[in-house]
């Protein structure tokens, strides 16, 4: 993990934070991902902002609902000052199998490294297009339409991905 | 007279406007995991439709969705597929509203996909506007998050 997304609690501040631990199901992404949405509108009054996120959070619960392998999965939202800067993230934290933790740091590898995202992801579509059923574009999609980045850490079985992307300065809780 | 109907599954409905050679979709709602096989399902009757009625264009109004998953873009491609190896002699446009960024940035990765085929109108606009004056390419070249 890079130092950013681990950084001590002395390095950073958090503004706002929301941890939501829950059983993989399809029926909670869109509520989710609505809730990371109101999260970020509240937090920063940027609906452009608010939209990169909820598209990130609901293929990343997408994700996690079709691949954990167990009922222990988290999505976590964060606005923290990390070394000065103010940072918006959401990770999500889920166990899964070998096979899909080789395939998922292989995706996410090549996404970290890319130096045009935007090409990848195109790449991507041409490559899956004529492939039935399968998108195989949410993680590309985060990284070159959601302009964010990512990190990620693999324990056991056990996979923790974080999509992150420094942000403007919060609203003041309260004012209007 | 097309045969299609407005048809609304979960949080999306799809209504079809047809005037002339000319169909228009209008989505509203939720493109999410729900409306994924019925998207997927309404766009092959849309193909029908095409080679049915020789139309010679077909506007996607996505002005009103609030969310397009990675798996309803995954129908929208392969939609475009058979018009990108002109296997079907159609124009594709995806009218988008400006006022929500991420339309435009969503589906412009479908117009790139299929130059040829596709293209990109904002609803308040008069005229299509194609991709490469258009759109950051890159997402070094969003506003910053």
């Amino acid at each position: 993990m890079s130092k950013r997304v681990e950084c001590s609690a002395a390095e950073r501040s958090t503004s706002l934070f929301v941890r939501l631990s829950f059983c993989p199901s399809e029926h909670l992404v869109s509520a989710i991902s609505q809730l990371v949405s109101d999260f970020c509108q509240m937090g920063l009054r940027d609906l452009d902002i608010s939209y990169r996120f909820r598209m990130a959070a609901h293929e990343l619960a997408e994700n996690i609902t079709k691949y954990s392998t167990n009922s222990r999965v988290s999505l976590e939202v964060e606005l923290a000052e990390v070394e000065g800067v103010q940072m918006l993230s959401v990770r999500t934290r889920n166990e899964t199998s070998p096979e899909r933790l080789i395939e998922v740091e292989k995706r996410l590898k090549e996404l970290k490294s890319a130096v045009d995202p935007v090409e990848l992801y195109d790449r991507m579509i041409e490559e899956t297009a004529p492939l039935e059923g399968v998108s195989g574009l949410g993680l590309a999609r985060i990284r070159a339409e959601g302009g964010l980045d990512f990190d990620y850490e693999i324990t056991g079985n056990e996979l923790t991905l974080v999509v992150q992307a420094p942000v403007p300065k919060p609203y003041p809780m309260g004012s209007a | 007279m097309t045969r299609l109907r407005k048809e609304t599954h979960d949080k999306l409905s799809i209504e079809p406007l047809l005037a002339g050679a000319k169909l228009e979709l209008v989505l509203s709602g939720t493109c999410d995991s729900f409306a994924v096989e019925a998207l997927g399902v309404y766009l092959s009757q849309v193909t029908l439709e095409v080679r049915r009625l020789s139309l010679s264009q077909v506007a996607i109004d996505v002005s009103r969705v609030v969310l397009l998953t990675s798996s309803s873009l995954k129908q929208l491609i392969t939609f475009l597929r058979p018009i990108k190896l002109g296997e079907l002699p159609c124009s594709v446009e995806f009218v988008v509203d400006d006022g929500k960024p991420w339309q435009r940035r969503c589906l412009a990765a479908l117009v790139r996909m299929c130059p040829n085929g596709a293209s990109l109108r904002d609803i308040n606009a008069a005229g299509a506007s194609h991709l490469s004056q258009a759109l950051p390419r890159a997402a070094s070249e969003l506003p910053p998050a």
